[in-house]
C-alpha cells in the first residue's frame, strides 16, 4: 500500500488539474439561487435541466447594465476553481451578461480574434494617409448627422476640397452588406484619395454594422486608406481596428483627414518668403562681388594694362605685342596669387554668375553709362565668349 | 478631380517644387542666371499653392452606381438641399 495522502494533498492536487487544465471560458445557464451578502461578493449557480454549475464572483467584478435576478438567461465568462475548504470546485465568474448581450459579445470576440490572426489588424498594414487629398469619399448615412458634422469641419478646415458621399444604411440587417459595398464601389471608382467610413453615436445595436465581418473586412481590403469613425470616443469598433487610422467621431475624422488651410497658407506664406530672401541674398552677393572687383588695385592695373596694350598694337611690332601679352597674362597671374582669392573674386567666377565685363573700344571697363556716346560700340565679356553691342540710349 | 488615383493631388506637387525651390536658392551656390530661373519657379509653385488654397467653394457629389454598373457623380448642395430623404 502506497503512502496515504492528506485530504489537503488531494485537494492541492485536483486544484492544481483543474486550474491548468480548464482555460477561462464562457458558460451559459440559468441564474438560480443569485446572494449577494454584506461582503459585496455574489454567490449563484448556474443550470440547465440536467446540471448545476456554482459560481462565485467576487465585490470587484462589476455587474454592468442588468440587475441578475432568479430565472434569468445568463452567460458567465470566468474560470474553474477549487474550493479547499470544502472540496468543491466552482466557477470563478469574471464577467456576467443576460445572454442575448452576451452573445453578441462572444461573436465579437471570436470574430475579433478570427480577424486578428489572419493579420487583418496588423499595425504594419496601416497605409498613412495623404497629406493633401484632393477628394474624400465618405460612406455614411445621406440623412445622418455624422456627414453634416463632416461637410462642416471640411468646410472650416480645407473648404476646395472635394467630397463624393456614397450613401449607405448605417443600422439594420442590410446595413453591413451596403457599407461594405460602397467601400468596394468607391475602389472601382477610384478617383478619391482618403475614404471617410462611419455614423453618429447610438447604441451597441445601432453600431453593429460595424462590428460586421464583411464591413471589416471591406476596410481591410480597401486600396484607398480608410479613417474610421465610428459613434462616439467610448466606442471601438472593429471596423476602428481593421482602419488605417481611427477617429473618434465623425467631426474628428474630418480633422484628421486635412490640414487646417491657414496653417497650410502660412507655410506657403513662409516658404515664399525665404525664396526671396534668399534670392535677394544672392543678388547682394554677387554685387558685391562685382564692387569689390571693380574696385580692385588688380582690375585698375588691368584695365591700364588692356589700355596701354592697345596703344602699343599700333605702334610696336606683332612679337612685341606678343610679349606684351605673355607680360599681361603673367601680371593677370600675379594678381591672383597676390588676392589668394581665384575663387571669389576672380572676374570669371563673377561671370559664371551671370554678369558681363562691359569695356569701350580703347579697352577701358565701364561702370558709369555717363561716359558712353550714342552708337558706340561696347565689348561685352561673357563666361564663354563675348559679344560686340552698339550703344542705343544712355540713361545716366 | 484626379485623373487616377495614383495621381498626385496638385497642391502637394505644387508645395514641394516650392521647397525645392527655397532648399536650392538657400544653398547659394547657383549661377545667377539659374538661381533666377529657380526663383520664377519658385514663384509660380507660390501662385499655384495659393490660387488652390484661395478655392473656397465645397464641392459635394454623391456616388451612384447604376444598373450598368457605371458610376456616375451628382451633385448635391452643400448647404442642406439635396439632404431630404429620397
Amino acid at each position: 500500500m502506497e503512502h496515504p495522502l492528506s485530504v489537503s494533498d488531494v485537494t492541492q492536487a485536483v486544484k492544481q488539474t483543474l486550474e491548468t487544465q480548464f482555460p477561462p471560458m464562457w458558460v451559459v445557464g440559468e441564474l438560480t439561487s443569485f446572494s449577494q451578502p454584506s461582503s459585496g461578493h455574489r454567490y449563484f449557480t448556474l443550470s440547465d435541466p440536467h446540471s448545476q454549475l456554482r459560481c462565485v464572483m467576487w465585490r470587484s467584478r462589476s455587474i454592468t447594465g442588468f440587475r441578475p435576478t432568479a430565472g434569468m438567461a445568463v452567460l458567465a465568462q470566468g474560470q474553474l476553481t477549487v474550493y479547499e475548504r470544502r472540496g468543491e470546485y466552482q466557477f470563478n465568474v469574471s464577467q456576467l451578461f443576460p445572454a442575448g448581450v452576451g452573445q453578441q459579445l462572444i461573436a465579437y470576440e471570436k470574430l475579433k480574434k478570427k480577424l486578428s490572426e489572419e493579420g487583418l489588424f496588423d499595425e504594419d498594414r496601416k497605409r498613412p494617409l495623404p497629406e493633401y487629398p484632393r477628394t474624400i469619399g465618405v460612406v455614411t448615412s445621406q440623412t445622418g448627422a455624422a456627414f453634416r458634422d463632416i461637410l462642416d469641419v471640411l468646410k472650416r478646415r480645407f473648404p476646395s476640397v472635394h467630397i463624393v458621399l456614397r450613401p449607405v444604411l448605417v443600422q439594420g440587417l442590410d446595413a453591413p452588406e451596403d457599407i461594405a459595398q460602397g467601400i468596394a464601389d468607391f475602389n472601382d471608382f477610384g478617383k478619391v484619395d482618403v475614404l471617410i467610413v462611419g455614423r453618429g453615436g447610438g447604441s451597441a445595436e445601432d453600431l453593429a454594422a460595424f462590428n460586421d465581418e464583411e464591413v471589416v473586412r471591406a476596410i481591410a481590403d480597401s486600396e484607398i486608406p480608410v479613417i474610421s469613425a465610428v459613434g462616439h470616443e467610448i466606442d471601438i469598433s472593429l471596423s476602428d481596428i481593421a482602419a488605417d487610422v481611427r477617429a473618434p467621431t465623425p467631426s474628428a475624422a474630418a480633422e484628421i483627414a486635412v490640414r487646417d488651410v491657414l496653417e497650410v497658407r502660412e507655410q506657403v506664406g513662409r516658404l515664399t518668403l525665404r525664396t526671396r530672401e534668399a534670392m535677394q541674398r544672392l543678388l547682394d552677393k554677387s554685387e558685391d562681388q562685382l564692387k569689390a572687383y571693380e574696385g580692385s588695385y588688380g582690375m585698375r592695373r588691368l584695365s591700364d594694362l588692356i589700355f596701354q596694350n592697345a596703344q602699343h598694337v599700333d605702334e610696336l611690332h606683332r612679337d612685341l605685342y606678343a610679349l606684351m601679352r605673355r607680360l599681361f597674362e603673367s601680371r593677370l597671374a600675379d594678381y591672383h596669387r597676390m588676392t589668394g582669392k581665384l575663387g571669389s573674386l576672380s572676374p570669371l567666377s563673377v561671370l559664371e554668375r551671370g554678369f558681363g565685363l562691359v569695356q569701350r573700344e580703347d579697352g577701358s571697363v565701364v561702370s558709369d553709362a555717363g561716359v558712353l556716346t550714342p552708337l558706340e560700340h561696347l565689348h561685352i565679356r561673357f563666361a564663354k565668349g563675348e559679344a560686340t553691342c552698339r550703344v542705343e540710349k544712355i540713361k545716366r | 478631380m484626379p485623373k487616377n488615383k495614383t495621381e498626385t493631388p496638385a497642391f502637394e506637387t505644387a508645395l514641394k517644387q516650392l521647397e525645392t525651390a527655397v532648399d536650392r536658392l538657400e544653398e547659394g551656390a547657383l549661377p545667377l542666371s539659374e538661381a533666377l530661373k529657380v526663383f520664377e519657379e519658385g514663384l509660380k509653385a507660390s501662385n499655384q499653392c495659393r490660387s488652390l488654397l484661395e478655392d473656397a467653394r465645397q464641392q459635394v457629389e454623391v456616388l451612384i452606381h447604376d444598373s450598368d454598373g457605371e458610376f456616375e457623380l451628382v451633385s448635391i448642395d452643400s448647404n442642406g438641399e439635396g439632404f431630404a430623404d429620397e
